[in-house]
């Protein structure tokens, strides 16, 4: 079976504080520390869990972003995907949500991809489309919030968080799975990861070998635009209640206002 | 005459597989200070010095040791008397035959000593896990019946020869015996010679498979004890390459790593000080030893190959599984089988273990070389430590904040960094706990204070300091380790600290009383005022401190490194810091920091200090000085939750209570976060406080001169 991971690079979220430019009104990227998306860490440690239950399967980490993102695609061998493509292009930079899932799917189509996993969102962009994106351009369907994930045939059978509990559903293969957050644990690379990962085939191909026009991509083909942004008021300072005997009482009746009691 | 050989060769064989097991370890040389290794020989073990220290099993220990010996020759003598022959010496001589019979009696007494303990008081240390709970007495019976047989022997040798084979005992013992004939005392003498051979040569085929193994094990162990600086751990060469990290497999221990499993003699003293067993959690260092033993020996036929002669002759498995149950349970892998993971991951590495053990084992390294295989290998650790080495590796400190940070404590404090001041004279390492942990950034902001008091030239790198690595290394991640260390290095090394440029990998600095000498030389340094090429490294945290000075050189980093309490003891000799003496009037306690203390041996130093500060002085918790018990915190522990049993902390914290101390005096950011969190635990906030020793001294300062 041919399963695929969807990964991204993202400016390192628990030490950077995100800028934006006010000229491309997109993210700074340039002099900040890029790492895998840590939430795609937990997407990958789920897709090697089913690498490895399915048995005769192969894992391929696939990106699309600058030759940068190789150093995100090496920790995803390392942690245990068998090879890796990035898909890197000039012409593909400003891309919006709905090219990345058109040139992922361009890939993924052209190499029979049976199952693809993604983050539900990115922790940079977190439009959260990509995923659906993907499943629509190829016309498959995507299970969502999977927090457990198996095999069954040619069918593809998912445990789905939902506010009370979770539902089992199935569906045909191919189909996208995007996976609900803290249900798998991301796995740290061994030693033999990382170093087994530096010979672990790699490979980057351009937009002329997806067959795709650069006029389709890139800030071209973006039907997003970007209008205008903004910083977000600054959260009112909580309250700090000194406990001098009634602390409870306060909390109390503060919860109240807020109907929370 | 055939009985007596074929126990030899029996005993031989036995011997000779126990080393043929150890060449196929992991080699390592234990060759270097070959003076110091012969004096440790007299010392320790002739002298008996280690288990003396124990007294009342210790002299026992001590004379069934010198009368085993003496016995030997005895034995000699006898076997030659049987041909009519005697030893050279000490065949006729009487007063050997006087001693001899002395130790008799001694060791007679000793054994009793021995059962009451074993039988009487039974000490849990002793409970073996591996020779089950009859070892200890088949040793002592078959000890009394050498002497038994030996004693008999003498009485009716005495008896045949009418007095002419004169010994103490033989002439004490005649009149006891009754007047028999001549023929039968010869019988009787004759008897007993073979009953007192054949206990010998049994005890000397029992020997290999029991926990006295060690009367054989032990000298050289003691002998080829390790030389290097205690408190580093060994390096894994060639990370890049090789097949395997650490130890998964017996065999990938070095040899002298198995020789400590031979060299055990079971007697339980790293149990009673291991401060995981002691609070309740399944770690019992002495297992961890003897767990390596028997993994050596229900795999010795596998290791030894099937073309050994051992193997050919059919006795390979020097521990034969006898049932299937017990095959079953021996294809348990050694780690998370016969040694459990848990107690690897409770160990604090705080080496009270290998301080009080009288053979010189070594317990940290093998128990670290094991992390090494699951953290490295398996990628097997506590869950709590992901992000710690996730945040090392992209922050270069454990927390998830961004390194440029490292220096935002200092602001306002006019505390220049290295890059301003490259010259000079100190840098200040701060750590990852004084510039982010807001408790120890108050540490940091002291020891800066007492710096610029005692005009001190110094300056901190800031955000070009990265983790030292020492809890990577320390869970078992080389890797994060070396990667941390090799950056570091590289920095001090272009700001010119190192001592020995010209060797980039020095194999072995030489550390003997490292210690007094550098604190001799900062005195030196600090009177004069030669400052040009001098350059010093000096760090309120134990743990970059012990990985700076003894592990940095591993990877060609040497640095004269000295821990603040120690630089604070300096500057008071050199007269660079006056204080009021007496200054502190509060009931004070302090805790020997593990890295401080048995890892790099300061123990007078912060004493010397508070007893200048304080006019109570230091008053003592029973267990300080080496003897000291770990806050919990060490060995990587402060990352990973504690689940199981009381907590160490608040162990140590009731301890420090029962002083009636009001200040918990401490020498390590660990300790601090440790003890704060123990004294909340127990509700003690009102009573004691936590303070590291910079701060007493900054208070101290801030006071005027008045003596
Ligand atoms: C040259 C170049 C420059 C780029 N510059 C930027 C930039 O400045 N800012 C920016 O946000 N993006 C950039 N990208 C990437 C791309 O435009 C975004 O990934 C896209 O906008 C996705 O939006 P999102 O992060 O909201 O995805 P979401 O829909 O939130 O992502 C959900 C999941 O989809 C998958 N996914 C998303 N994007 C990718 C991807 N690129 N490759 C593989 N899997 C993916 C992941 O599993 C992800 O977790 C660049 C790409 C290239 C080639
Ligand atoms: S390791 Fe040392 S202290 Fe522990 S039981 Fe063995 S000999 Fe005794
Ligand atoms: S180092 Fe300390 S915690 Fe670890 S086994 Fe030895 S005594 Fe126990």
């Amino acid at each position: 079976m041919k399963m695929f991971v969807c990964i991204k690079q993202v400016p390192d979220p628990n030490t950077t504080v995100s800028k934006l430019d006010p000229n491309t009104k997109r993210l700074v990227r340039n002099g900040v520390s890029l790492v895998l998306d840590p939430g795609d860490e937990s997407t990958i440690s789920a897709a090697i869990k089913l690498r490895d239950k399915v048995g005769n399967s192969e894992l391929v980490a696939v990106s699309m972003g600058p030759a940068s993102a190789q150093e995100a695609m090496r920790r995803a061998l390392a942690m245990g995907a068998d090879r890796a493509i990035l898909i890197s292009d000039p012409a593909l930079a400003g891309s919006d949500a709905g090219t990345t899932a058109r040139v992922l799917a361009a890939l993924l189509k052209k190499e029979g991809a049976d199952v693809i996993f993604c983050s539900t969102e990115s922790t940079d962009g977190y439009t959260g489309m990509v995923p659906g994106g993907i499943a629509e351009v190829m016309g498959i369907p995507q299970l969502t919030f999977a927090r457990e994930i198996n095999i069954e045939g040619q069918k593809a059978v998912i445990k789905r968080v939902i506010p009370k509990g979770y539902q089992t559903i199935e569906s045909s293969l191919p189909a996208v799975i995007t996976i609900a957050s803290g249900s798998f644990e991301a796995i740290y690379p061994t030693m033999k990861g990382i170093m087994g990962a530096k010979r672990k085939p790699y490979s980057q191909v351009s937009l002329a070998d997806l067959g795709l026009e650069a006029s389709q991509v890139g800030e071209a083909g973006a039907r997003e635009q970007v209008l205008s942004i903004g910083t977000a008021e600054a959260r009112a300072a909580g309250q700090i209640i000194k406990d001098d005997g009634n602390a409870a009482q306060q909390i109390a009746e503060f919860l109240q206002r807020y109907q929370l009691l | 005459m055939l009985l007596f050989l074929a126990a030899l060769i029996l005993f031989g064989i036995r011997a000779g597989q126990l080393v043929t097991l150890l060449t196929k370890a992991r080699p390592e040389d234990r060759t270097d200070h070959i003076n110091d290794r012969i004096g440790a020989f007299f010392k320790v073990v002739l002298g008996q010095s280690g288990v003396l220290r124990d007294p009342i099993p210790g002299i026992a220990h001590f004379f069934t040791f010198w009368g085993f010996i003496l016995i030997q020759f005895g034995l000699l003598n006898l076997i030659l008397g049987a041909f009519n022959g005697s030893l050279p010496f000490l065949g006729d001589n009487r007063i050997f035959a006087i001693i001899l019979d002395i130790f008799v009696v001694l060791v007679t007494f000793s054994l009793i000593v021995f059962a009451i303990r074993r039988g009487i008081v039974r000490p849990r240390q002793l409970n073996s896990a591996l020779h089950g709970p009859w070892d200890g007495f088949i040793i002592l019976g078959l000890i009394l019946l050498v002497i038994l047989t030996l004693a008999l022997v003498e009485g009716f040798e005495y008896a045949a020869s009418n007095g002419a084979a004169w010994t103490p005992i033989g002439a004490f013992l005649h009149p006891l015996l009754g007047r028999a004939s001549q023929q039968t005392n010869i019988i009787a003498y004759r008897s007993f010679w073979w009953l007192h051979m054949i206990t010998v040569l049994g005890f000397l085929i029992y020997l290999p498979r029991s926990k006295h193994l060690h009367l054989m094990a032990t000298p050289f162990n003691v002998f080829f004890r390790s030389y290097k600086p205690k408190g580093a751990l060994p390096l894994i060469e060639n990370l890049e390459e090789r097949e395997d990290y650490g130890v998964s497999k017996v065999e990938q221990f070095t040899w002298k790593q198995l020789l400590d499993g031979y060299a055990c003699t079971e007697c339980g003293r790293c149990n009673t000080v291991c401060p995981a067993l002691n609070t309740g959690k399944p770690l019992y260092p002495k297992e961890i030893i003897l767990g390596a033993k028997e993994a050596l020996f229900v795999r010795s036929g596998e290791i030894l190959g099937k073309d050994s002669i051992y193997n050919k002759l059919g006795i390979a498995g020097i521990k034969a599984d006898k049932t299937p149950a017990e095959k079953e349970a021996h294809h348990e892998p050694m780690i998370g089988g016969i040694i459990s993971k848990e107690a690897l991951w409770a160990c604090t590495t705080c080496m009270a273990c290998v301080e009080i053990c009288p053979v010189s084992i070594e317990h940290v390294p093998k128990i670290v070389d094991m992390r090494r295989s699951l953290v490295m290998e398996e990628s097997e650790f506590p869950q709590e430590v992901t992000s710690l080495f996730n945040n090392i590796e992209r922050n270069g400190n454990p927390w998830e904040i961004s390194n440029d940070k490292r220096a935002e404590w200092a602001a306002g404090l006019e505390i220049p960094l290295l890059a301003e001041n490259p010259e000079a004279e100190v840098l200040y390492w701060v750590g990852c706990m004084g510039s982010f942990d807001r408790r120890n950034q108050q540490v940091a902001t002291s020891v800066a204070k007492v710096l610029k008091a005692a005009n001190v030239d110094f300056a901190i790198l800031g955000p070009e300091e990265t983790c030292t690595g020492d809890p990577a290394r320390r869970i078992g991640n080389e890797y994060l380790w070396q990667m941390q260390a090799m950056q570091n290095i590289e920095t001090l090394n272009g700001y010119g600290f190192n001592t020995k440029p010209e060797t980039a990998k020095a194999e072995d600095a030489s550390t003997e009383n490292a210690e007094k000498t550098e604190a001799a030389r900062a005195v030196e340094k600090l009177g004069t005022g030669t400052l040009t090429k001098h350059r010093t490294i000096i760090t309120a945290c134990p743990h970059c401190f012990n990985t700076i000075k003894n592990e940095y050189p591993q990877l060609g980093g040497d640095y004269e490194v000295i821990h603040h309490t120690v630089f604070i003891d300096n500057l008071m000799e050199a007269e660079k810091l006056k204080l009021t003496t007496g200054f502190d009037k509060r009931k004070l306690t302090y805790h020997d920091p593990c890295y401080v203390g048995r890892y790099n041996d300061s123990y007078d130093e912060p004493r010397r200090v508070l007893t200048v500060i304080n006019d109570k002085g230091v008053t003592e918790m029973g267990r300080n000085r080496n003897k000291s018990f770990c806050c919990g915190g060490g060995g990587g522990r402060v990352w990973m939750e504690e689940k199981v049993g009381q907590r160490i902390n608040q162990t140590r914290v009731n301890e420090a209570l029962g002083t009636e101390a009001e200040v918990l005096a401490a020498g390590c950011p660990f300790c601090i976060t440790m003890f704060e969190d123990g004294i909340k635990g127990v509700e003690a906030e009102e009573k004691m406080k936590v303070e590291d020793i910079s701060e007493i001294i900054a208070r101290a300062i801030e006071k005027p001169v008045t003596n």
